[in-house]
């Protein structure tokens, strides 16, 4: 698993999911503030990703997530963890 | 154990009027189902119809059966549940008053700490509502 297959998938399910702008999605994107996620969305994106990457996401190690680059980087450690 | 022996109220913590389900029909590792009743007196019923949100609830309570059946079967405590969101409802039909429906529930998955559930209501296999369903289960 690449970083790049982590930030497609990612984008991916922004925008197919959530309905999100492509021209808004950046790595430096504040999920919350630029994004407009809420802690529900986690969830959604806690399955696709256990899905897609085989990896189950834990939520206090989720809670220093601010950007999408912050996302990106966290499922790739996970993965590199596996 | 029979899941449809139990009195469907030591199985979740709704009580009337708004208790959804008449009774556990089975119950499965991943999966379970249940039957209801569906009564003019019910509080989501409109013009002799049970509505949408009947059928969400009916849904939500057939999971919250199936976890308390699992609690209880555990010797544990029946546990409260909450509707985080739902996803994907399609309403092909609603059932009308005196009918009876069936629910099927499959666990998709369990991600920080909400059970995401498959729903479906059915009458006689005939499928009247789908959605996917994510519950936050917690202690009383």
């Amino acid at each position: 698993m690449t970083r790049e297959n982590i930030v497609k998938t990612i984008n991916s399910l922004l925008i197919e999911e959530f309905e999100i702008e492509e021209s808004v999605i950046s790595p430096d994107a504040h999920l919350k503030d630029d994004l407009g996620l809420e802690s529900l969305d986690f969830v959604d994106i806690a399955v696709i990703v256990q899905k897609e990457f085989g990896l189950t996401l834990k939520g206090e190690e989720m809670t220093s997530i601010r950007t999408l680059q912050n996302l990106y980087d966290y499922i790739y450690n996970c993965y590199q963890k596996k | 154990m029979d899941p449809s022996s139990f009195n469907i109220e030591d199985l979740i913590p709704q009580r009337p009027p708004m208790v959804m389900i008449d009774h556990l029909v089975h119950a499965e590792e991943k999966s379970a189902g249940g039957r209801l009743t569906v009564r003019e007196s019910n509080l989501f019923c409109l013009n002799g119809y049970l509505q949408e949100s009947g059928m969400i609830e009916f849904i939500a309570q057939t999971a919250a059966a199936w976890t308390g059946f699992k609690q209880l079967s555990a010797g544990k405590e029946v546990m409260l549940g909450f509707i985080g969101s739902v996803k994907n409802l399609v309403v092909y039909s609603m059932p009308a008053v005196d009918t009876t429906i069936e629910s099927e529930i499959v666990l998709d998955s369990e991600v920080l700490g909400y059970s995401i559930i498959i729903g479906r209501v059915l009458q006689k296999g005939k499928l009247l509502a789908e959605c996917e369903m994510r519950i936050k289960l917690e202690n009383k």
